[in-house]
C-alpha cells in the first residue's frame, strides 16, 4: 500500500494504491488521522485500489463521520475501479458516500 | 610453575621428597660421607642428614647444582669423603641432583595441576550456581540483575554490568559507567561483534582502571553485552575465559526468558481468540425452531481469527418467524463482543416490533447501535426476514448484506440485493421493507461474504456467479442438504487456502 497526499486549496487529497484490507488499515488510518487534523474536507482517490474488505470500508466510514462533524466537512471518494465500485454497490455504501468518477469533479463538489 | 619461585613453595616440595632425600643421604653416609645437604639458591639449608643440630661445623665437600623449572633452584652438598675418589663421587652426586630435579619437577607440575583443577572446579560450581539462581527469573531485568551480581563475584571485579539496550541495562553493585559511555561501548560491541578490553586508564573516565566488554549472543546475533569494570591487577587470560563462560551462560538464560515471554504472549492471544470463538459459538441459537410448512437450517464456521458473523431466529406465539443474518465488520475479540451486542439488540427489536414489516426492526436497531458503533469504528451488514407461515409471505430488509439468494422452485435463482446501507453508518435511516410471496419448493439462502469471498490456493475468489450457479444445482434438496452442498463445494474449491473469514449460512425452504 502506498499513500500519496496533496493539498488542493483546503482539500486534502489522499491517493491510495494496492490491496486495501485489514492489514493495510493501520497505515492508512494514520495518514487519514493526519489529514483530518489539517482539514475536514478530504478526498480519497481510489484509482489504484483493486480490493477493499469490510475493515477498510469501516475505516473510511469512520473518517467520513468525523469530517461531517464539521460544518461543510466531508470525506468523498473518486475514481473507483469496477471491483471496488461493486463492493460499494453491494453494501449500498454508495448511498452513504459522495462518489465521483473524476478527481476534478470531486474537488469541484466541495466548492 | 609460578608457585616454585616462592621459597616456601620450594621448601614444601623438598619436604615432600624427604623420604627420597633420606635414602640418598643414607647411601652417601654408607660410602663414608659425614654430611648430605640440599641448599637452596639463597644458601638456606632445606634438608640436612644427619638431622641437625650438628656438634661440629660441616666441612667443605662436593656440590652439584639442581636444575629445575628452567633454572638452578639449589644444590646438593656432600662432605667428609676421601679426596682420592673425587671424580667418581662428583659423577654420582650429579646423577643424584638430576634425579632430584626430575622428582621436584614432577611434584611441582602435579601441584600446579591440582591448583588449576581446584580453580576449575570452583568455576564450574560457581557457574552451576549461577545457572540455578538465574533459572528462577522470569523477566529480562531480573535475569540481568542476577547475572551482574554473580559475574562481579565470580571474576572479582568492582562492578559488573549487563546491557541489552541503552534502556535495558544493570550495573552491580553500583553504576560505574554513565549511560552515555555504556551506550557508546555497547554500540561498539554490537557493531564489531567482538570483545573489547580497555586497560589504559588514560582513555578511561576517572575511577575506571580497566574494563572488559564481552558480546552476548542471542539468536545468533550479538544483542547484549557483559561489562566487567575494575579488575585489581588487570584482566588475566583465565579471567577472560571465565567472563566468556558467564557470557555464554547469560546468552542461554536471556534466550530462555525471551522464549518464555513469547510463549506467554502467544498463550494470551490464543486465550483471547478462544474466548472470542466461544462467545460466538454460545451466542448462536443452539436449536432451530420447528415452524410448520418450512425447513430451517443454519450453520456458522468460524475462521481461525474469528469475525463477527451471526444468525438468529425469533419464533413468536403468533407464529411469525423472524430470521436474522449479520456480519460485524472486522475480526477478533472486539468483533465477537459487538456481534453479541448486535444480536441482543436485534433480537429485542424483532420481538417488540409489530409484524409484518422487517424495515422497522433494522431502523430501530440502527438507532440503538449507532453511537456504540461510532465509538469503535465498525458497521454491521444485516438481513432481516419475517415469514408468516399462514400467508407464506416474507417481508425483508437488507442493510448492505450479501449474498442473499432467492431460489423460486424450478426457476433461475436471483440475488436479493441490499436496498440500504449497513447499520452504524448514518443515524436515522429509514430502512425499506420488501415483500415476497413464497411457494412450495422455494428456497431462501442467506449467507455471509466469507462464502462468496472464499479463495482457492491461487488466490481466486469463489465469487457470486459460481454461488448462483451452485444454488440452481441444489434447489430440489432439503434445507440442510442445500447448506452442506454449498459449503462442501466451497471448501473443496478453497482447499489449500486458509479460511480468511467466518462462513455463515441460513437456509429457509418452503415444503
Amino acid at each position: 500500500m502506498t499513500i500519496t497526499k496533496s493539498l488542493q486549496s483546503d482539500i486534502v487529497v489522499l491517493g491510495l494504491s494496492g490491496r486495501f484490507d485489514t492489514y493495510q488499515v493501520p497505515v492508512v488510518k494514520q495518514s487519514l488521522e493526519e489529514a483530518v487534523r489539517e482539514s475536514s474536507k478530504i478526498l480519497v482517490n481510489l484509482s489504484d485500489v483493486n480490493f477493499m474488505d469490510s475493515t477498510a470500508l469501516a475505516m473510511l466510514v469512520q473518517g467520513m463521520k468525523r469530517c461531517r462533524q464539521e460544518m461543510g466537512g466531508d470525506l468523498r471518494l473518486c475514481c473507483l475501479q469496477r471491483p471496488v465500485q461493486v463492493i460499494f454497490e453491494l453494501t449500498r455504501l454508495d448511498k452513504a458516500f459522495m462518489i465521483f468518477s473524476t478527481e476534478a469533479a470531486a474537488i469541484a463538489s466541495f466548492r | 610453575m609460578e608457585s616454585v619461585h616462592n621459597p616456601n613453595a620450594l621448601s614444601a616440595l623438598i619436604a615432600a621428597q624427604h623420604e627420597q632425600l633420606e635414602k640418598l643421604a643414607r647411601a652417601w653416609l654408607a660410602s663414608g660421607a659425614s654430611h648430605f645437604e640440599f641448599i637452596n639458591e639463597h644458601g638456606i639449608v632445606l634438608f640436612a642428614w644427619p638431622p641437625p643440630p650438628h656438634d661440629t661445623a660441616i666441612p667443605d665437600g662436593f656440590t652439584a647444582d639442581v636444575h629445575a623449572f628452567g633454572r638452578v633452584i639449589g644444590m646438593l652438598h656432600v662432605a667428609g669423603l676421601d679426596t682420592d675418589r673425587q671424580t667418581a663421587y662428583a659423577d654420582r652426586l650429579r646423577g643424584d641432583a638430576t634425579m632430584l630435579a626430575r622428582l621436584l619437577q614432577l611434584e611441582g607440575e602435579l601441584e600446579s595441576m591440582t591448583v588449576e583443577l581446584i580453580d576449575a572446579q570452583d568455576q564450574i560450581l560457581a557457574l552451576y550456581q549461577l545457572g540455578r539462581s538465574v533459572r528462577e527469573n522470569l523477566t529480562i531485568e531480573e535475569t540481568l540483575q542476577t547475572l551482574a551480581t554473580e559475574a562481579a563475584q565470580l571474576v572479582k571485579v568492582d562492578v559488573a554490568g549487563l546491557v541489552m539496550s541503552p534502556a535495558v541495562q544493570v550495573q552491580h553493585p553500583h553504576a560505574a559507567l554513565d549511560d552515555a559511555l555504556i551506550d557508546l561501548l555497547f554500540q561498539r560491541v554490537l557493531s564489531e561483534q567482538r570483545e573489547i578490553l580497555l586497560n589504559d586508564p588514560q582513555y578511561l573516565p576517572s575511577g575506571i582502571d580497566n574494563a572488559l566488554l564481552i558480546p552476548i549472543w542471542i539468536r545468533d546475533m550479538a544483542q547484549a553485552a557483559l561489562a566487567l569494570i575494575n579488575k585489581p591487577g588487570g584482566f588475566t587470560s583465565p579471567d577472560m575465559k571465565l567472563a566468556r563462560a558467564i557470557a555464554e551462560e547469560a546468552s542461554a538464560h536471556v534466550e530462555k526468558v525471551l522464549l518464555y515471554q513469547a510463549t506467554l504472549a502467544q498463550a494470551r492471544l490464543k486465550t483471547e481468540l478462544d474466548l472470542a470463538a466461544n462467545i460466538q459459538a454460545r451466542l448462536l441459537p443452539q436449536q432451530v425452531p420447528h415452524v410448520p410448512g418450512i425447513q430451517l437450517f443454519a450453520v456458522s464456521i468460524p475462521a481461525k481469527q474469528v469475525g463477527g458473523d451471526f444468525y438468529d431466529f425469533v419464533y413468536q406465539p403468533d407464529h411469525l418467524l423472524t430470521v436474522v443474518v449479520g456480519d460485524v465488520a472486522g475480526k477478533g475479540f472486539s468483533s465477537a463482543l459487538l456481534m453479541a451486542m448486535t444480536r441482543t439488540v436485534m433480537r429485542s427489536r424483532a420481538k417488540s416490533t409489530p409484524p409484518p414489516e422487517s424495515g422497522p426492526v433494522v431502523s430501530l436497531s440502527n438507532d440503538d447501535l449507532y453511537e456504540d458503533y461510532t465509538g469503535v469504528s465498525v458497521f454491521t451488514t444485516a438481513f432481516v426476514g419475517r415469514y408468516d407461515p399462514h400467508q407464506r409471505t416474507l417481508s425483508y430488509a437488507n442493510a448492505g448484506h450479501s449474498p442473499v439468494i432467492y431460489v423460486p422452485a424450478g426457476q433461475t435463482p436471483r440475488f436479493l440485493a441490499a436496498e440500504d446501507m449497513p447499520m452504524g453508518v448514518l443515524p436515522g435511516i429509514d430502512y425499506k421493507d420488501q415483500m415476497l410471496t413464497l411457494n412450495p419448493g422455494d428456497a431462501l439462502i442467506i449467507a455471509t461474504d466469507g462464502l462468496s469471498e472464499a479463495r482457492n490456493a491461487e488466490g481466486d475468489l469463489f465469487g457470486y456467479e459460481r454461488l448462483l450457479a451452485l444454488a440452481a444445482d441444489c434447489c430440489q434438496y432439503d434445507a440442510d442438504e442445500i447448506a452442506h452442498y454449498l459449503l462442501n463445494t466451497i471448501q473443496l474449491f478453497s482447499a489449500g487456502h486458509e479460511q480468511d473469514d467466518d462462513q455463515t449460512m441460513l437456509v429457509l425452504k418452503v415444503v
